[in-house]
C-alpha cells in the first residue's frame, strides 16, 4: 500500500512540477512525506491485524476448496468443514464418501481417508512444517513464527486486507511459488496456494 | 628320610607347576551360563548358544536425561550421529529416518516385488480402480501437494508404505521433535544394536566405555553438564552380572582372608602355627584353581568366590592337627593318633563333594573339582608336610583350652529323645507350610530387582523386542527358512489380533523369499494388457490421459527384475539388520524371529499348532531353563543318594561298630533336617544349589561326628577335641555366612544351607555322638 502512496505521490508531484502548481506539488510533497512514514504505519498495521487474528481465538467454518492440478483434467471442487483450536491443533473434514480428514496437532499430523490412516511427524518434514505455519501462525495471529518462514507483503484497504507469503524454506521453496491469504477484520476468508509446477487451490471460508 | 624328600620334592613341583598354570593359562569367566543348564539335546543346545549371540541379546537401550525436551533431541541426534559414524552397530534407532539415498532407491525400484500390501487382484481392473480412488482421496488433502510428485509412477504409495514399514514398530514411544522420547518427556530414548556378540563381554564393555565417552562429548558440545545416561539391555545387565561376581570374589576373599587370619591368631598367638594353618590353604586353593584351569581352559568366577571360602573347610585340618598336640609331643605322633579320624573325616568329605563331579552342569563340575583337589592337597599337606615344621617346636599354649569345660560324656537319653522329636516335628510341619521347590530361574541372577525392572519398562517402552521369548526356524537354507517365515505370518497374525503378541521381527519382513516376489511379479499382467485396464479403470476418473506413463514403465520393468536376495543387500543398512536374524550353522540356517511383548507362550504354541514341532520352536527361555533346573536337581537328589549310602556303608566297614555308626549318623541326619528347615521358613525354596550345600553339610557333620564320637582314653584329650571342634565350627560357620550374605544367589544358597547345617551338625554331634560316660583316666 505504502508503494501506492509513493507512485500516487510521486507521480502527482512530478505533474504538479509539469503543471507548474505550486500547491499542488507542495500537497504531493506531504504526499511524499507521508509515503515514507507508512512502511512503518504498515507494519503496526500488520501487528495490528496479527493482534486482532490472535483475540478472535477458535474457529469452526465452512468451507469450499478448488484445486486446479496439472494431472487431472477437472479441477477438484470439494466442501467441508474447519476448525481451529488455539494454539496449535487444526482440523479439517470433508463432507462426502471417504471422509477425508486431515489433522494438526502440535508437530503431529493425521491424515486419515476410510480405513487408511497416516501419520507424520512435522519435525521430519520441514517443508510440511513451513506450510503448515502459513495458516497455522496467521490463525494464531503469531508474527515472528510468519516471518521466520515467509516474506511477507501485506497491504488493507477499508476493512480488508491480504496476506502475501512468499516461502523462504529451499525445501518448500520446491514446491510452492506463493500462498495468498485474504480476510476482512479478524477473520480470514479466503487462501490461496500457488504452486512451482503450475497447480493452484483455492479455499474459501464461508461464515455464517 | 630319602622317600619323605622325594615327596617333599614332588610337592614342591606340582605346586610350582600348578602356580604357573594359574598364572598363565588361566581366564577367569564370569558367563553365568556356565551355570545354567546344557540340555543334552543337540538341537536345543544349539539354539541356546545362538541366542545368547543372537539379535536381542545384542540390544542396547538408552536413556538420555536431565534437560528439557528440546535439549534431550538435540543429545539424542548428536549422540546418534557419533554411533553411526563409529560402524560398531548394526541399528542406531533415535526416530530419525534412517535409510540413505541409495538405499530408498533400491527399494523403490523393488516395490512391487517386496510391498506385501499386494495381492493377484491389485492389477485387475477393479483392483487399479480402487487404486486411483485412493490416490485422488490423497490429491484432496492439503498434503496433496507434497506427495503428488511420486503420483505417476506409484499411484499407490508403494514405496512410502515400504519404507515405513522397514522402520521397526516403535511401541508406545512418542515422536517429539524428531526423536523418541518417552511418556512423560524427561528421557529420549534410543536403541543400538552391537555389531559384536552379545556374549563377548569385554568387547561390550569396551562399547559401553566409548559410548561414555561420545556422551561426554555431547555434553561439552551442547553445553549441558547435566546430561545422564542410563544403561539397559542384555548386555548391560550381563556387564552388571560380570561385575557383581567379581566385586563379590574379591571382597569375599579378602574377607574371609582376613578373618581367619585374625581367627588365627585369636586362637594360637603364634605366627608360627599361624602360618602352619595357612600352607595347607595356600596349597590347597592354587592345586584347585590349576586343576580346574587345566580341565576347563579357564576358572569361572563363582569358582573362584566359592573355592576361597573352602578355607573354611580345609582349615580343619592343620586345626585338629595342632590343637591335639599335647605338651612336648612331636607333630609326627600326633598326626599319627589323629590320621585314622582324619582320614575318614577327609573321606567322608570329599564324598559328599564328589556327587557335584557327576553333574551335567559345567559350573558344578567346576566347583567340584576344585573342592575335591584343594581340599586333597591341604589334607595332604597338613599330613606330609606340617609335622616336619613341628617336630622339635614346644607346642605353646593353647590359652584358651582351659576355659574349655571337661567332657561329662553323653547327654541323657531323655534329652536325645526330645531333640530327635523336636527336629522331625519341625521338618514335617515346615514341609507342609512351605513350598519345598523353588520354581523362579530368574531369582539366580546377581543383578537386583530394581535394575531388572528398570529394564523391562524401557523395553516395553521401545517396543523392543523381548530376549526370554523366541520363535526359532530352521531351514535348509537362507531362502527355506525366508518361506517357512512367510508361512507363519498368517497365524502370527492372528496371535497379534487375540493380543498373545504385540509384534514380531523376522528376515521375511525385511526380505520376502524369492518364492514370493517371484510370484508377485507373475501377477503383473504384461506391458499391452496393463494399458488396457489402466484406461478402463481410469475410465470416469478425472485424471488426465498419459499421466501414469510412468507407472507403466516401472510395472513393466519390475516384471524382469531378478529378484533380491540377503547377498544382494550387501552394503545396505538391512543387510546388518537381516545377518542378525538369519544365523546359519554348520547344517543349517537357523531364522530368529524375535516376539515383542509376547505374553502367553504356551497359548502361542498351540496356535501354531502343526507347524511347531517341524522345525519352528516357541523357545520361552526361562521356562526351559526351570524345567531343565528342575531335571538336574531330581538327578542330583537320585545321585546324593547314593553317594550317602557309600557314606553309611564306608563308616560301617570302618568303624565296625553299630552303636558308633548309630552315634555318628543320626546327629548328621538331623542336622540336615534342621538345615532345609531354615532354607524353607526363609522362603526361599530350595534348589539345586541347597542340595549341593546339604551335601557339604554331610560331609563336614560327619567329619565333627567321627571326631566327637572317638573313643578317648584321657578328659585332657577330650578336651583339645572339643576345642578343636568348636574352633572348627566356628570358622566354617563364619565362611559359609560370609558366603551367605554375598548377594550372589548361587553361593548365598549353599552358603545359608552350610552355615546353618553345620551349626547344628557341631551341637548335635555334641549331644548325640560322645561315648556313654567313660571311666576318666587321672589327667
Amino acid at each position: 500500500m505504502n508503494d501506492r502512496l509513493m507512485n500516487t505521490a510521486v507521480t502527482a508531484w512530478m505533474g504538479a512540477r509539469k503543471a507548474g502548481l505550486a500547491p499542488v506539488s507542495l500537497g504531493a510533497g506531504i504526499l511524499f512525506c507521508l509515503s515514507l512514514l507508512s512502511p512503518l504505519q504498515a507494519g503496526e498495521r500488520l501487528q495490528g491485524l496479527m493482534d486482532r487474528l490472535a483475540s478472535a481465538g477458535g474457529t469452526e467454518v465452512s468451507f469450499v476448496e478448488e484445486k486446479h492440478l496439472d494431472m487431472l483434467d477437472v479441477p477438484l471442487i470439494q466442501k467441508g468443514r474447519l476448525r481451529f483450536i488455539p494454539p496449535d491443533r487444526f482440523e479439517r473434514v470433508l463432507e462426502g464418501p471417504g471422509g477425508g480428514r486431515f489433522v494438526i496437532d502440535g508437530q503431529r499430523v493425521l491424515q486419515q481417508q476410510g480405513d487408511t490412516r497416516r501419520e507424520l511427524d512435522l519435525e521430519q518434514l520441514p517443508a510440511v512444517q513451513a506450510f503448515a505455519a502459513s495458516f497455522g501462525a496467521t490463525l494464531r495471529g503469531d508474527l515472528e513464527m510468519l516471518q521466520k518462514y515467509y516474506e511477507i507483503n501485506f497491504d488493507d484497504t477499508a476493512d480488508t486486507w491480504v496476506l502475501e507469503l512468499l516461502p523462504k524454506d529451499p525445501q518448500l521453496q520446491r514446491f510452492v511459488t506463493r500462498i495468498v491469504l485474504r480476510g476482512q477484520g479478524g477473520l480470514v476468508k479466503r487462501m490461496e496456494v500457488y504452486e512451482v509446477n503450475g497447480d493452484w487451490s483455492d479455499m474459501r471460508l464461508l461464515y455464517e | 628320610m630319602t622317600a619323605r624328600r622325594l615327596g617333599l620334592v614332588l610337592l614342591a613341583v606340582i605346586l610350582l607347576a600348578a602356580l604357573a598354570q594359574l598364572f598363565f593359562r588361566t581366564p577367569v569367566q564370569t558367563d553365568m551360563s556356565a551355570f545354567m543348564p546344557h540340555d543334552r539335546d543337540r538341537l536345543q543346545t544349539l539354539l541356546q548358544s545362538q541366542l545368547e549371540q543372537g539379535p536381542a541379546a545384542r540390544v542396547w537401550l538408552l536413556a538420555l536425561r536431565g534437560g528439557s525436551a528440546e535439549v534431550l533431541a538435540g543429545a539424542s541426534r548428536l549422540f546418534s550421529h557419533k554411533a553411526r559414524k563409529s560402524g560398531r552397530f548394526s541399528q542406531v534407532l533415535n526416530g530419525q529416518q534412517q535409510l540413505d539415498d541409495a538405499t530408498r532407491k533400491l527399494l523403490s525400484t523393488y516395490r512391487y516385488l517386496l510391498s506385501d500390501r499386494l495381492q493377484p487382484d491389485s492389477y485387475s481392473v477393479e483392483g487399479l480402480h480402487r487404486l486411483f480412488l485412493g490416490l485422488l482421496e490423497i490429491l484432496r488433502s492439503p498434503l496433496s501437494t507434497f506427495s503428488k510428485t511420486l503420483a505417476p509412477r506409484d499411484p499407490g504409495g508403494e514405496s512410502l508404505y515400504l519404507l515405513q514399514k522397514l522402520m521397526p514398530k516403535t511401541g508406545a514411544v512418542r515422536l517429539e521433535q524428531g526423536v523418541w522420547m518417552d511418556r512423560e518427556g524427561t528421557a529420549a530414548l534410543l536403541l543400538l544394536q552391537s555389531r559384536v556378540s552379545g556374549t563377548d563381554l569385554d568387547a561390550q564393555l569396551a562399547l559401553q566405555q566409548e559410548m561414555s565417552r561420545w556422551l561426554e562429548a555431547v555434553r561439552e558440545e551442547t553445553g549441558i553438564k547435566g546430561l545422564k545416561i542410563q544403561f539397559a539391555g542384555v548386555p548391560a545387565l550381563s556387564l552388571e552380572t560380570r561385575q557383581r561376581i567379581r566385586d563379590a570374589s574379591t571382597r569375599l576373599g579378602a574377607l574371609a582372608g582376613g578373618i581367619m587370619l585374625l581367627y588365627m591368631f585369636l586362637v594360637f598367638r603364634s605366627p608360627r602355627r599361624v602360618l602352619m594353618t595357612a600352607l595347607p590353604l595356600l596349597t590347597g586353593v592354587i592345586f584347585g584353581a590349576a586343576v580346574v584351569s587345566l580341565c576347563f581352559d579357564g576358572i569361572h568366577g563363582i569358582t573362584l568366590a566359592f573355592g576361597i571360602t573352602l578355607l573354611g573347610v580345609a582349615i580343619d585340618y592343620p586345626i585338629h592337627l595342632l590343637t591335639h598336640q599335647h605338651p612336648g609331643e612331636p607333630l609326627g605322633r600326633t598326626m599319627k593318633r589323629i590320621r585314622p579320624t582324619l582320614f575318614q573325616g577327609v573321606v567322608s568329605t570329599l564324598l559328599g563333594f564328589s556327587v557335584m563331579l557327576w553333574s551335567d552342569f559345567p559350573g558344578l563340575v567346576q566347583l567340584g573339582l576344585f573342592s575335591i583337589s584343594g581340599l586333597f592337597m591341604a589334607a595332604w599337606v597338613t599330613d606330609f608336610v606340617l609335622p616336619r615344621f613341628g617336630r622339635d617346636s614346644a607346642p605353646g599354649e593353647l590359652p584358651l583350652l582351659q576355659h574349655v569345660p571337661g567332657s561329662t560324656g553323653q547327654a541323657g537319653v531323655r534329652i536325645q529323645l526330645v531333640l530327635v522329636v523336636l527336629i522331625l516335628g519341625l521338618f514335617i510341619w515346615t514341609l507342609q507350610d512351605e513350598p519345598v521347590w523353588s520354581r523362579d530361574i530368574r531369582s539366580l541372577s546377581p543383578v537386583p530387582q530394581e535394575i531388572k525392572e528398570q529394564d523391562g519398562r524401557l523395553r516395553a517402552a521401545m517396543g523392543a523386542a523381548d530376549p526370554s521369548a523366541v520363535l526359532l526356524v530352521e531351514g535348509r537354507d537362507a531362502q527355506d527358512v525366508l518361506r517357512r517365515e512367510e508361512s507363519l505370518q498368517p497365524k502370527l497374525q492372528k496371535a497379534v489380533e487375540q493380543g498373545l503378541l504385540r509384534g514380531v521381527e523376522s528376515a521375511a519382513r525385511l526380505l520376502p523369499s524369492i518364492q514370493r516376489q517371484q510370484e508377485r511379479q507373475s501377477w503383473i499382467p504384461a506391458r499391452q494388457e496393463l494399458v488396457l485396464r489402466l484406461e478402463k479403470a481410469l475410465a470416469d476418473l478425472p485424471f488426465k490421459p498419459g499421466v501414469f506413463a510412468p507407472f507403466i514403465d516401472d510395472l513393466d520393468h519390475s516384471r524382469s527384475l531378478v529378484p533380491l536376495t540377503p547377498v544382494s543387500l550387501q552394503g545396505t543398512p538391512l543387510y546388518l539388520r537381516l545377518q542378525a536374524l538369519l544365523l546359519p550353522t554348520s547344517e543349517a540356517v537357523i531364522g530368529v524371529m524375535p516376539l515383542v511383548g509376547s505374553r502367553d507362550l504356551p497359548r502361542l504354541s498351540n496356535l501354531l499348532g502343526s507347524a511347531a514341532g517341524e522345525g519352528v520352536w516357541v523357545f520361552d527361555i526361562p521356562r526351559e531353563t526351570a524345567r531343565m533346573m528342575a531335571d538336574f536337581r531330581d538327578d542330583m537328589v537320585r545321585k546324593a543318594g547314593w553317594a550317602v549310602l557309600a557314606i553309611v556303608v564306608l563308616l560301617a566297614a570302618w568303624l565296625r561298630d553299630w552303636r558308633r555308626c548309630l552315634a555318628v549318623l543320626l546327629p548328621v541326619s538331623l542336622a540336615v533336617l534342621v538345615s532345609v528347615v531354615a532354607v524353607l521358613r526363609l522362603g526361599q525354596g530350595m534348589n539345586l544349589f541347597h542340595i549341593v550345600g546339604l551335601l557339604l553339610v554331610t560331609g563336614i557333620g560327619l567329619d565333627y561326628a567321627l571326631f566327637f564320637s572317638r573313643k578317648v582314653v584321657s578328659a585332657d584329650e577330650q578336651r583339645r577335641t572339643l576345642y578343636g571342634l568348636v574352633i572348627c565350627c566356628l570358622s566354617t560357620v563364619t565362611v559359609f555366612a560370609l558366603l551367605g550374605l554375598s548377594g550372589i544367589p548361587v553361593l548365598q544358597a549353599i552358603g545359608i544351607t552350610v552355615a546353618v547345617g553345620c551349626l547344628a551338625a557341631f551341637l548335635l554331634s555334641w549331644l548325640l555322638a560322645r561315648p556313654a560316660s567313660q571311666p576318666l583316666a587321672c589327667p
